[in-house]
């Protein structure tokens, strides 16, 4: 089964890096759609399907973390499944995360066989 | 805590560089030529700890290693990478190893890391604070750090 993966993150250069190893892990993608912050994720998402969300912390307009929050008080797309991907893996910082909606947690730096299983963990329990 | 600073500071660059930059560490280098350097990027990030900003990383890196790490980064093997997609690539370089770090050093209190901001000059620092720097040796090039941190941690 191939995956329709949203990737948010402020940064074109990560989410250039997130695309290719994806690709490098194996993992199957069959839709590879971007955001630059959690406005525009939500936007997308009102318009189109995903399986999965996989979202930076800091960014502009809206943070990850008030991403998080908007998609699980939204009773459509509480059930979509959003990894948390950030530099700040904070004990506090990702019990609040998990807390308020996140179903995963990918620390940075990782590597590509981490985000493989970090996602394979969050769509098999989905499943 | 400040102790193992130095030490946290090289293997959670080196990690950084190596796990998602493609760019092998080689060596760690001593002395404070990396400080003032020319032809170097310097990228500056602001943290906060609590209600006030208690500390800033700076990382700089030599030009030709930071054209190694943005080629292997963005895998564009022909060419040299444009400025602009260099310093992105610097900034997320500096943001996930600050990030790294922070996450051991205040992981029970957490903290909110700022924009990065590329600096045009080496930049003057505050003696006030307590300061820790670091360099390493990359395949090509150098790379610095340098934490600085108006209370201990």
């Amino acid at each position: 089964m191939a995956y329709r993966v949203l990737v948010v993150d402020d940064s074109p250069a990560m989410r250039s890096f997130i695309r290719r190893i994806l690709n490098l892990s194996g993992f199957a993608v069959s839709e590879f759609v971007e955001a630059a912050n959690g406005l525009d994720a939500l936007e997308i998402l009102q318009a189109r399907s995903v399986d999965v969300v996989l979202t930076d912390i800091n960014m502009p307009r809206m943070n990850g973390e008030e991403l998080v929050r908007q998609l699980d008080q939204d009773h459509k797309l509480r059930t979509l499944p959003v990894v948390v991907v950030s530099g700040d893996s904070s004990e506090v910082r990702v019990k609040r995360l998990m807390e308020i909606g996140a179903r995963g947690y990918l620390s940075k730096p990782f590597s590509p066989e981490r985000l493989r299983t970090e996602l394979d963990r969050v769509l098999g329990a989905r499943a | 805590m400040t102790q193992c600073i130095p030490d946290l500071l090289v293997t959670t660059a080196a990690e950084t560089l190596g796990t998602m930059f493609f760019t092998p560490v080689t060596g760690r280098l001593k002395g404070a030529y990396f400080s003032t350097a020319a032809n170097a990027t310097t990228v500056r990030i602001p943290f906060l700890t609590g209600s006030q900003t208690n500390g800033h990383m700076d990382l700089r890196v030599s030009e030709d290693g930071a054209q190694w790490i943005a080629s292997s980064f963005l895998a564009i093997d022909e060419g040299p990478v444009p400025e602009h997609r260099v310093n992105d690539v610097i900034c997320e370089v500096a943001n996930v190893t600050c990030g790294s770090l922070l996450s051991t050093l205040f992981s029970d209190r957490g903290f909110r890391l700022l924009s990065p901001e590329v600096l045009r000059n080496p930049p003057a620092e505050n003696s006030e604070s307590e300061s820790f720097e670091e360099a390493l040796e990359l395949e090509r090039g150098w790379l610095s750090l340098h934490l600085h941190l108006s209370s201990p941690a």
